[in-house]
C-alpha cells in the first residue's frame, strides 16, 4: 500500500470517527446544563467538529492533490507486535503494582524487559532489575517518607 | 531595580533551590547524553516530583533540566556521532570529525562554552523583554487572548513535522482531551465515564508522561532490541593541545557564538520553531559567513560553536511567550507551565503583576542553572561521555520504571493505569507521525483556550460586528488565516517540486 493511499485511509477513519462521536459520543458522555451561557458541549463539538473537518480535507488532500504515488507506507508487523508485547509487559506490572505491591511490580517490569532487549546472563539480569526498583523504594518510601504502593 | 535584583537572588539562594540547581542540571545533562532520551523525558518524569517543592525550587528544577540537555545532548552527537537530543543533530556535523582526529575534548569544550554563552545571553534578552511584552499583554481582552491562541497554534502546526493537517488535528485532539472533567462554568461532567478521578480532569503530569517520556521509553526499547552498537570514540588524543580549549580559540568562535545566540533567541522567541531548527539555521549562517567554508563538515570548531549556541540560546528565549502570553513556545515550555498551575500560579499577562516576585527568582535561578551548568559540564565530561555509553538494556527498563513511579507519585493508582494509555497515544503519534508537540501545546492551553473561548461568545452575544470593534483581534486572526494559506501553499508547492 501507498503511503498517499495509507493516510488518506486515517484521514477517513479520522472523519468518521470524529463524526461518531459527534452524534453519539457527545451526547452520550456530556451532560447537558440549560442554566449557563455557553452550554457545556460547545467546545467539544468545536474541537471534534475540526478533527472531523480537517481528516476529510487529509483524506481528499492525499486522494487528489498529493503527487507522491510511489513512497510505501510505514508499515512494520514486527515493530508492531514487538509493541505490544511491550505493552502487555507494562499492563502486568500495573497490575501487580496494584495487587501485590510496587516492588513486585518494578522488579517484574525491568527484569523482563531487560530480558526483551536481549539480556541474557543470569545475574546481570538479576541485579537490573532488581537494584532501580529497590533504589526507587528506598528513595521515597524511607527518605522521603511518600508511601509507594 | 537594584532592590529586585537581590531580592531575587536571596530568594533563589536557600540550600532548596541550589540542592535542586545541581541535581536539574546534572539530571539533565546526564539524559541528555543517553542516545534516545533527551532532557524532555526528565522534565515530564519530573514535573509530578515538584508538587513537593517550593514555587522558586520546582521551577528553578525544571529550568534547570533544560539548560543541562541542551550540553549533554553534544556528548554523544561528538563521540559516537548519534545525536543524544534532536537539536544536537547539527552538532555532529563537525563534532564527530573533530573526535576521529583525536579534538574529542576539545569540540565537547567549544560546545559546553558556546552552550553556555548563548544560554546566557538568551537569558538576559528574556529579562529585558518579558516584563515589558507583559505590560503590553496585560491590556488584552480575552478576544485578543482568544486570537493569540489561535495564532500560536496555527504556527506551531505549520512548522512542526511535515502536514499542516495533521499537526493541527493533533493541537483539536489535545483541546478535546483538555475538556475532560467539569465544566468551568456550570459544572457538569463531560467525558467522565463515571469515574470520579476525572472530575478535576486529566493530569497534565500522567499525560506529559505518558505521551512524551513512556512512548518514547516504547519506541526504543522496540528499535534498541538486541542491538549492541557502540562506536563510542577515545575522549581525546595524548595532544595537550588537543585536550584543551585555548581562550584565543573561544575568541576566534566568538562572533560565531553571538550570531547563533541571537538567531537562536530570536526562533525561541517564536513558539513552536525550537531548538533543531535554530541549530540548523546557526550552522547555516556560520558556514555562509564563513571565509573557508568548505571546512565545514570536516571538523571546523566553528560548527560546533555555531550550532550548540544556537539551541541553547533558544531554551531561555521560550519563557517569553509563556511568561508574557501565557503561551508555551516548545513542549518544555509546555511541561514547565504544568508545574505553575501544579503550584496554583497561572502564567500569563498578569503573572508578573501577581507573582512579580516568583519570576524574577525564576530569572536568578536560571543565571546560577547556568553557571552551574558551565561548571559541571566543565567537570563531569568525562562522566557524561560514559553515560553516553550506559547499555539500552538497563537504561530503558529503568527509566519505564521511573515513569510508572512518577505517574504514581502525581495521580497515585489512577495514575498508573492512566500513564500507560497515553503512552500508547504517544506511541500511536509518532508512528502515524502526528506531532506530538502540537497535541501536548494543544493540552496545555486548553482551558485558557476555553476560557478565552466562552468569554467571547458571551461579549459577542451573537452580533458577528463585536469582532470589527476589536481591531488587534481581527489583525491577529487574520495573520493566523494567512500562515494556514500559506503553509498549504508551501507544502502544495514542496511536493509538486519533490515530484518533479
Amino acid at each position: 500500500m501507498s503511503l498517499r493511499i495509507f493516510e488518506a485511509l486515517i484521514g477517513a477513519g479520522i472523519a468518521l470517527l470524529a463524526l461518531a462521536v459527534w452524534i453519539w459520543g457527545i451526547p452520550l458522555w456530556v451532560e447537558p446544563n440549560d442554566f449557563v451561557t455557553v452550554p457545556p458541549d460547545m467546545m467539544p463539538r468545536v474541537a471534534v467538529g475540526g478533527i472531523g473537518v480537517l481528516g476529510t480535507l487529509m483524506m481528499l488532500q492525499r486522494l487528489f492533490l498529493e503527487p507522491d504515488r510511489e513512497t510505501p507506507a510505514p508499515i512494520d508487523l514486527q515493530a508492531f507486535v514487538l509493541t505490544l508485547v511491550v505493552l502487555a509487559l507494562f499492563a502486568v506490572a500495573v497490575a501487580l503494582m496494584l495487587t501485590v505491591g510496587y516492588v513486585v511490580g518494578g522488579i517484574f517490569i525491568v527484569g523482563t524487559l531487560a530480558f526483551f532487549m536481549g539480556q541474557r546472563q543470569w545475574w546481570a539480569l538479576g541485579l537490573t532489575a532488581l537494584c532501580p526498583a529497590l533504589v526507587l523504594w528506598g528513595f521515597f518510601e524511607i527518605l522521603l517518607g511518600i508511601p509507594l504502593p | 531595580m537594584f532592590d529586585i535584583v537581590t531580592t531575587a537572588f536571596s530568594d533563589a539562594f536557600t540550600m532548596q533551590t541550589l540542592v535542586l540547581i545541581v541535581v536539574g542540571v546534572f539530571i539533565g545533562q546526564f539524559f541528555g547524553a543517553i542516545p534516545g532520551l533527551s532532557a524532555l523525558t526528565a522534565i515530564a518524569i519530573a514535573v509530578p516530583l515538584t508538587y513537593y517543592f517550593t514555587p522558586v525550587g520546582a521551577l528553578a528544577f525544571l529550568v534547570s533540566m533544560n539548560k543541562g540537555g541542551t550540553v549533554g545532548g553534544a556528548v554523544s552527537a561528538i563521540l559516537m556521532n548519534t545525536p543524544g537530543s534532536p537539536e544536537a543533530a547539527a552538532t555532529a556535523f563537525d563534532g564527530h570529525p573533530l573526535a576521529k582526529q583525536g579534538k574529542g575534548l576539545k569540540a565537547l569544550k567549544m560546545a559546553l562554552f558556546a552552550s553556555v554563552s548563548g544560554d546566557t545571553l538568551s537569558d538576559f534578552v528574556l529579562f529585558a523583554v518579558a516584563a515589558p511584552l507583559a505590560l503590553v499583554a496585560i491590556r488584552m481582552g480575552p478576544t485578543e487572548m482568544l486570537a493569540v491562541i489561535v495564532f500560536a497554534l496555527t504556527i506551531i502546526a505549520s512548522l512542526v513535522g511535515r502536514s499542516m493537517f495533521k499537526g493541527l488535528i493533533a493541537a483539536l485532539l489535545g483541546l478535546l482531551l483538555a475538556t475532560v472533567g467539569l465544566d468551568p462554568e456550570g459544572g457538569t461532567s463531560r467525558f467522565i465515564f463515571g469515574m470520579p478521578d476525572l472530575m478535576d480532569g486529566l493530569p497534565i503530569s500522567a499525560v506529559g508522561i505518558g505521551v512524551l517520556a513512556m512512548a518514547e521509553v516504547l519506541r526504543q526499547l522496540v528499535n534498541l532490541r538486541g542491538k549492541e552498537g557502540d562506536s563510542h570514540l577515545p575522549l581525546t588524543s595524548d595532544k595537550p593541545e588537543d585536550k584543551r580549549l585555548s581562550w584565543a580559540e573561544y575568541r576566534a568562535s566568538l562572533p560565531t557564538i553571538l550570531r547563533s545566540a541571537v538567531i537562536g533567541t530570536g526562533i525561541g522567541a517564536l513558539p513552536g520553531i525550537g531548538s533543531s531548527a535554530a541549530a540548523f539555521i546557526g550552522y547555516n549562517a556560520a558556514v555562509r559567513a564563513s571565509k573557508e567554508p568548505e571546512t565545514f563538515g570536516k571538523g571546523n570548531i566553528n560548527g560546533v560553536a555555531a550550532t550548540e549556541a544556537a539551541n541553547s540560546s533558544v531554551v531561555g528565549a521560550n519563557f517569553i511567550p509563556l511568561l508574557s502570553l501565557g503561551i508555551p513556545g516548545n513542549v518544555a515550555a509546555a511541561l514547565i507551565l504544568g508545574a505553575f498551575i501544579v503550584h496554583g500560579i497561572q502564567p500569563g499577562p498578569n503573572l508578573m503583576n501577581e507573582q512579580g516576585r516568583l519570576v524574577y527568582a525564576m530569572f536568578a535561578a536560571m543565571v546560577i542553572a547556568n553557571a552551574t551548568n558551565l561548571f559541571l559540564g566543565y567537570f563531569g565530561l568525562r562522566i557524561f561521555a560514559l553515560a553516553a555509553r550506559a547499555p539500552a538494556q538497563v537504561v530503558f527498563p529503568t527509566i519505564g520504571l521511573v515513569c510508572l513511579t512518577g505517574a504514581f507519585l502525581t495521580s497515585g493508582t489512577f495514575g498508573l493505569p492512566l500513564v500507560v494509555g497515553f503512552a500508547v497515544l504517544g506511541y500511536a503519534l509518532r508512528a502515524l507521525d502526528f506531532s506530538f508537540v502540537t497535541f501536548i501545546i494543544g493540552f496545555v492551553l486548553g482551558p485558557s483556550f476555553e476560557l478565552a473561548f466562552r468569554q467571547t461568545v458571551i461579549l459577542a452575544d451573537g452580533d458577528l460586528g463585536y469582532f470589527w470593534d476589536r481591531p488587534i483581534a481581527m489583525v491577529i486572526f487574520a495573520l493566523s488565516l494567512v500562515t494556514l494559506l500559506r503553509t498549504f501553499w508551501r507544502h502544495a508547492r514542496a511536493s509538486r517540486t519533490q515530484t518533479a
